[in-house]
């Protein structure tokens, strides 16, 4: 997902969820920070750099793909962007080389999806950002895994399906399945520079490369930013999956997203007792799904300004841009002793806790791509 | 999740069977064109390095020079002629996969050739050990294996094509199986 979602829908989610204006603006902040917050950004401000929730694309070109370089990979991008689904998923006939990295592919509702919220429960804010980022990135990068793997996140047989006609009439928005829809094929070309065409169907992906575990073959690589606009539907064939088609309907799994980020923060603001996978948040989010349905199919590359007028228009209240820099002299600033307590200093606890987390539970599952990791 | 369009359609064991084919005839057809550069390497080492082969070609130079052309000239032109028919052949049969693979090539004529070129490699194969016109037993040196062991997948990848082929073939004509998943990303 891209800040539209990770910043301003975040607030959005959270606003409905309950908190105040300032709090929502803090967990939408560490939701996107999330993005941001690589190594080199960490070395600047003299923080842990174990905290790091990214790598750059100048620190990819750079990682090791050795072992060791992917363990340093699978602990950053399982952990905060393709949350694995199940760590004890079976499929016969496949050894367990590949079961290893298999185990890793991202999905919504998983027993990992239950700990990350939890485990943001009474504690700051920064950790509720950094939960409702993984999550969110559940649904947008579902059937991807966080380690380098041809054989895992190649893809190929894309079309784009765009819907037709309501087949009900009443002209909801709503991704009704009785609804039909005409299948373009898409075109992937190699130039990261330039946008995506969305009238023409061009896109950007990374470049194939027949090495396993080139970094190109990391995430959603193939699919390039596909998997992180909301208004596409599309098809495509994961390598994984046996020459099987699969369908993506981002329209509809972002709404998910959204009220699934509600039902959550609504626990951890202590108005539910219990968070439980499968459960969404319909009710609370009635008022405004018309609303939110409609910027999720607008076909644009960014929704930044929707998402922004929207949650605006919730709270009365202005938000601001994410600013990198908001937070850094702050933490720069601070005593030793001090730079726990700092926006920036409960952000690198909250990504370090869950982190290990994450890590120890791919590490007790028999799966060493993560590396050893102890429980704290 | 609900699907958007009739995917269980898509997903049946014949289309499933169907796209495993394609793209194994597709990596053979690709392969194949690669390959060429080792038959032309091959020819190369074979007509520069082995005796009895450039006694060959220095023969038919003469038979050039008798009617004029230079010696040299005439070497070059063999040599490119060849080469260029060995590039051809690859090509031919590669691309005709690939074509056939994607759908776009209703023609089958790289089937015969792969037939043709299976034969004649596994038919070759003892040649490396015996020389039936001398009647002498080849010394097998480590190169001679490599060769060997480059046929033995030549012969791999030309079962895959014919294989691929006729399962294709036969999935598409047995079932109602629609060809609506041979677009690509081109990329």
């Amino acid at each position: 997902m891209q800040e539209d979602f990770h910043y301003y829908a975040t607030y959005c989610a959270a606003f409905i969820a309950g908190y105040t204006h300032d709090e929502s603006l803090d967990i939408a902040y560490s939701a996107q920070f999330v993005d941001l917050c690589s190594r080199t950004v960490l070395v600047k401000l003299k923080a842990p750099v174990t905290a790091a929730t990214t790598q750059l694309q100048l620190e990819l070109m750079d990682a090791r793909t050795d072992i060791i370089g992917i363990q340093d990979i699978t602990r950053i991008w399982a952990s905060f962007h393709f949350l694995p689904r199940d760590l004890y998923a079976y499929k016969e006939k496949r050894p367990k080389k590949y079961m290893n990295k298999y185990r890793l592919i991202c999905g919504p509702n998983g027993d990992l999806v239950k700990k990350t919220v939890e485990l943001a429960k009474d504690r700051p804010l920064q950790s509720i950002g950094i939960a409702m980022h993984v999550l969110a990135d559940t649904w947008a990068h579902m059937n991807f895994a966080g380690t380098p793997s041809l054989v895992i996140n190649n893809a190929s047989n894309f079309c784009e399906l765009i819907q037709t006609e309501i087949a009900d009439g009443n002209g909801t928005v709503s991704g009704d399945e009785t609804a039909s829809y005409e299948e373009i094929p898409l075109t992937f070309r190699h130039s990261p520079s330039a946008p995506d065409d969305l009238d023409g169907h061009l896109y950007t992906n990374s470049l194939l490369q027949r090495d396993e575990t080139s970094i190109m073959n990391l995430g959603h690589g193939r699919a390039g930013h596909l998997p992180d606009y909301s208004f596409i539907r599309y098809r495509y064939m994961p390598a994984w999956d046996d020459y099987r088609l699969t369908e993506k309907d981002n329209p509809s799994d972002y709404y998910r997203a959204f009220t699934q980020m509600v039902y959550a923060m609504r626990y951890l603001h202590g108005d539910l007792e219990s968070f439980e996978v499968d459960r969404y948040d319909q009710d609370t989010v009635a008022p405004y799904e018309d609303r939110i349905r409609g910027i999720l199919i607008k076909r644009q590359l960014v929704a930044n300004d929707d998402w922004k007028a929207f949650g605006e228009e919730l709270s009365g209240e202005e938000i601001p841009g994410f600013d990198l820099d908001r937070y850094q002299d702050e933490y720069m600033s601070a005593s030793d002793d001090d730079r726990d307590d700092t926006f920036i200093g409960g952000f690198v606890q909250g990504a370090i806790a869950h982190k290990t987390m994450v890590s120890n539970e791919i590490f007790e599952s028999g799966n060493k791509l993560a590396g050893f990791v102890q429980k704290l | 999740m609900n699907e958007l369009t009739e995917m269980h359609q898509l997903n049946t064991d014949d289309q499933i069977a169907l796209r495993r084919f394609r793209n194994t005839l597709r990596l053979a057809g690709g392969g194949y064109i690669v390959f060429g550069i080792w038959s032309i390497m091959k020819f190369l080492m074979m007509i520069t390095m082995q005796q009895k082969y450039m006694e060959m070609m220095f023969d038919l130079s003469d038979t050039m020079a008798d009617t004029g052309m230079n010696a040299t000239v005439g070497d070059i032109i063999f040599i490119i002629v060849i080469s260029l028919f060995v590039v051809g052949i690859h090509l031919w049969i590669g691309l005709g996969a690939v074509r056939y693979a994607q759908g776009s090539g209703g023609k089958r004529s790289h089937l015969v050739l792969a037939i043709l070129g299976v034969i004649i490699t596994i038919v070759q194969l003892p040649l490396y050990f015996y020389d039936p016109v001398q009647k002498i037993i080849q010394d097998v040196d480590m190169t001679t294996i490599a060769s060997i062991m480059v046929d033995i997948t030549l012969i791999f990848l030309f079962f895959d094509m014919i294989i691929s082929t006729i399962q294709i073939d036969k999935l598409i004509r047995s079932t109602a199986v629609t060809d609506t998943d041979t677009a690509t990303d081109k990329g």
